[in-house]
């Protein structure tokens, strides 16, 4: 045997090696096919809320300067003809006329630059009016350019900090997918105490006690019967799905089974949070 | 060689390890127990076809809950009374704390009646049942027991047993108006109908397995005498006539022969089988003890019986074949008579004497042990429903016997309250027997 040994030493190390090269393949990749998976919850979309965009008021229209020109009263009608035909009764009259004629003429000239002085005026006001508007448009024009850039410069600022929020979150998303491995790794330690402790026990026999209650046994579930149903339930115990595996039992026995886990629903919460199982199996073995 | 033994110890190792990997197993929980409770079904009034002289849906309601698995829902607690699938709510009657809802009509068909019926399962949302009967006006109660029957079945995997019959003994008047009557009855105790009416004594109904024919014991002319009466012609012929007592007969399972107890000159009973068409006698039991009460097993090999053999009564058994010892089958009480075998054979149902009264007990063949099922003071007759869930029986009540019904796990007992008189001795029709 010693003989054999020593003489085959290398291949049989060579081979020896490679098998437990194979296997230690194998019992990896089964290791990990039955690690449990861990899921982390789907990713929370970061969600930015953009101020809302300053929407620009429009300024009240300034009312319409009042465009009222007043209208130059007309001059009297000359009265020479009668002037004439008293010339010829009265001469002296005449300096008389001369005088009146004079402040009529006075009055005239007087009404004349009344009037220029009022034209003069009403330009000088329009002038001024319209240099006001002209300034009043520039004014607004220069005002909605600095509005323009406000609102630029505000759309910039958002997207900055939709940015930075946005970071953040993945930061946070990160952060929290990190201590969710912990925790999850925390839940697993907890559960693990849980069921040493005999706790998945008692989640087993409130499970069971629920489902006895519920379950209306036909007189053809007799001893024998077995069936198994796998049900799944949703956290705080709502049935979700009912599926019978294997089941020896007529479509009676069937129908009562379904019946039962529906009518249990919801099932009773496990004594710790850390056992809740999703998926659960139920096996239907009556005894007498 | 140390190099190998390494490797074997990392592989080792490594199995271990693999072994020990956390491999979350998934939470089996077994389900051992159940309970009988009566199961909640509503039978909600049936529509269509104006008015009817049965009220369809309380037939169902009623079959179903003296079976004792059923409790019927009051109609004042309906919520809605739908009559078609697309008027029903299951959500509703999941409220009410319903399993089972029962909705249907009667239609009018070209020279009959259609009963229309489905069952929903409200739990589950499953449509189980969609039938539609035809129905001559006059069998709508009979329709209305076969559509009970489905549903039974349906919901327990085991025939129901409503459109079925029940006879009985029943004594009216008093004093020289004393008169004994043989009535054959819906199972529910409706349509009651007089087969034989004696101012003697009759006794021990029986019917043979087709239903069509009953066998029983008269005492007319002060003497007893075994008849057996076909149903349907009314005709009758006497069996046994002997000197003594002629009593206790019951048809073998292939209806053939009838087993009957018989006295001898000395006065001592024994169980005997007459062949009915040779009318041979064959003694089955030999005892200086009262033997009575044959009751056929239904391999139609073994008969159970009634003997005081042992001082009080109990119930033995004993194989046709010859030369074997008839073998005691109850043990717990003082007193066990009158058996009637379950058809599938495995239990008996018999007269038990129970804390002082009479009472119903269910004995298990196999093993012995027996349990109490009825609850009165001097229940008698006990009979099996072809389907072997229910026991009929008489009771008493106010001074006379009155019929009720005993489910097989003694959970609920109901009266059947329309027969009148004071009532013995009920015999459930075998399923065959079409009414």
């Amino acid at each position: 045997m010693n003989a054999f040994l020593r003489e085959h030493a290398v291949p049989l190390v060579g081979s020896t090696l490679l098998h437990a090269l194979v296997a230690v393949a194998a019992l990896t990749a089964a290791w990990f096919a039955i690690t449990p998976k861990i899921t982390v919850p789907a990713a929370i979309e970061a969600y930015i809320a953009a101020p809302p965009a300053a929407r620009p008021q429009a300024a009240p229209a300034p009312p319409p300067p009042e465009q009222t020109v007043p209208e130059p009263p007309r001059p009297d009608p000359a009265e020479a003809a009668e002037a004439e035909q008293a010339a010829a009764r009265a001469r002296d009259e005449a300096a008389l006329a001369t005088q009146r004629d004079e402040a009529l003429k006075r009055e005239r000239e007087a009404e004349l630059s009344a009037l220029v002085a009022a034209r003069d005026k009403a330009r000088e006001a329009d002038a001024r009016r319209k240099a006001d508007a002209a300034a009043e448009a520039r004014r607004r024009s220069e005002a909605d350019a600095a509005r323009r850039r406000a609102q630029a410069e505000e759309a910039k600022r958002a997207a900055a900090l939709a940015e930075k929020r946005k970071a953040d979150a993945e930061a946070q998303q990160r952060a929290a997918r990190e201590s969710d491995l912990a925790r999850q790794l925390a839940a697993e330690e907890q559960r693990e105490g849980a069921v040493s402790a005999g706790l998945q026990a008692r989640y087993a026999a409130a499970i069971r006690a629920s489902i006895e209650r519920n379950w209306n046994r036909p007189p053809t579930a007799k001893p024998g019967l077995r069936c198994t149903v796998n049900v799944t339930q949703l956290p705080g115990g709502t049935v979700t799905s009912v599926k019978l595996g294997s089941c020896n039992g007529d479509a009676a026995v069937q129908e009562s089974i379904r019946s039962a886990v529906l009518r249990a629903s919801p099932l009773p919460a496990p004594p710790d949070p850390s056992l809740f199982e999703r998926n659960l199996q139920l096996e239907f073995t009556p005894h007498d | 060689m140390t190099d190998l033994r390494r490797l074997l110890t990392v592989l080792a190792l490594l199995a271990a390890v693999a072994a020990a990997a956390p491999a979350r197993a998934q939470l089996t929980v077994q389900i051992t127990r159940g309970v009988t409770t009566p199961i909640p079904v509503a039978v909600v009034p049936f529509g269509g076809a104006g008015p009817l002289p049965v009220d369809v849906a309380q037939v169902v309601g009623a079959d179903l809950e003296r079976s004792g698995r059923f409790q019927a829902l009051p109609r004042a607690s309906m919520l809605q009374k739908p009559t078609r699938a697309g008027e029903l709510d299951l959500a509703q009657w999941r409220l009410l704390k319903t399993d089972f809802v029962v909705i249907g009509r009667v239609v009018p068909e070209a020279d009959h009646l259609a009963v229309e019926f489905e069952l929903y399962n409200a739990v589950t949302g499953e449509r189980l049942l969609g039938y539609s009967l035809p129905a001559q006006s006059a069998a709508l109660r009979l329709v209305a027991h076969r559509a009970a029957d489905m549903i039974y079945e349906k919901i327990l995997g085991v025939p129901g047993a409503f459109a079925t019959r029940i006879a009985y003994v029943s004594l009216e008047g008093s004093g020289a108006t004393r008169h004994w009557r043989l009535v054959v009855a819906d199972a529910d105790g409706e349509n009651p109908k007089t087969i034989v009416d004696s101012p003697e004594p009759i006794m021990s109904p029986a019917w043979s397995p087709d239903g069509a024919r009953l066998a029983y014991v008269s005492f007319e002319g002060r003497m007893s005498a075994v008849y057996v009466q076909s149903l349907a012609a009314g005709s009758r012929e006497r069996i046994s006539a002997r000197t003594g007592i002629n009593g206790a007969p019951a048809w073998s399972p292939d209806g053939k022969r009838l087993a009957l107890a018989l006295s001898q000159p000395d006065g001592n009973v024994d169980v005997f089988v007459l062949e009915l068409a040779t009318r041979a006698l064959l003694r089955v039991t030999d005892d200086p003890a009262i033997d009575t009460e044959p009751c056929w097993a239904p391999d139609g090999k073994s008969l159970y019986f009634t003997s005081d053999r042992a001082g009080r009564p109990q119930i033995y058994r004993i194989t046709l074949a010859q030369g074997e010892r008839p073998k005691r089958i109850t043990f717990e009480g003082a007193y066990n008579a009158r058996p009637r075998v379950s058809p599938d054979g495995t239990q008996l149902a018999v007269v038990t004497l129970d804390q002082g009264v009479y009472r119903i007990g269910a004995v298990e063949v196999a093993s012995g042990r027996s349990r109490v099922l009825s609850s009165g003071r001097l229940d008698e007759g006990p009979s099996f429903a072809p389907n072997g869930q229910t026991v009929i029986f008489a009771a008493r009540e106010g001074g006379r016997g009155v019929l009720a019904t005993v489910a097989i796990d003694g959970s609920v007992t109901s009266r059947i309250s329309s027969a009148t008189g004071d009532v013995r001795e009920p015999a459930w029709s075998p399923r065959d027997g079409t009414p």
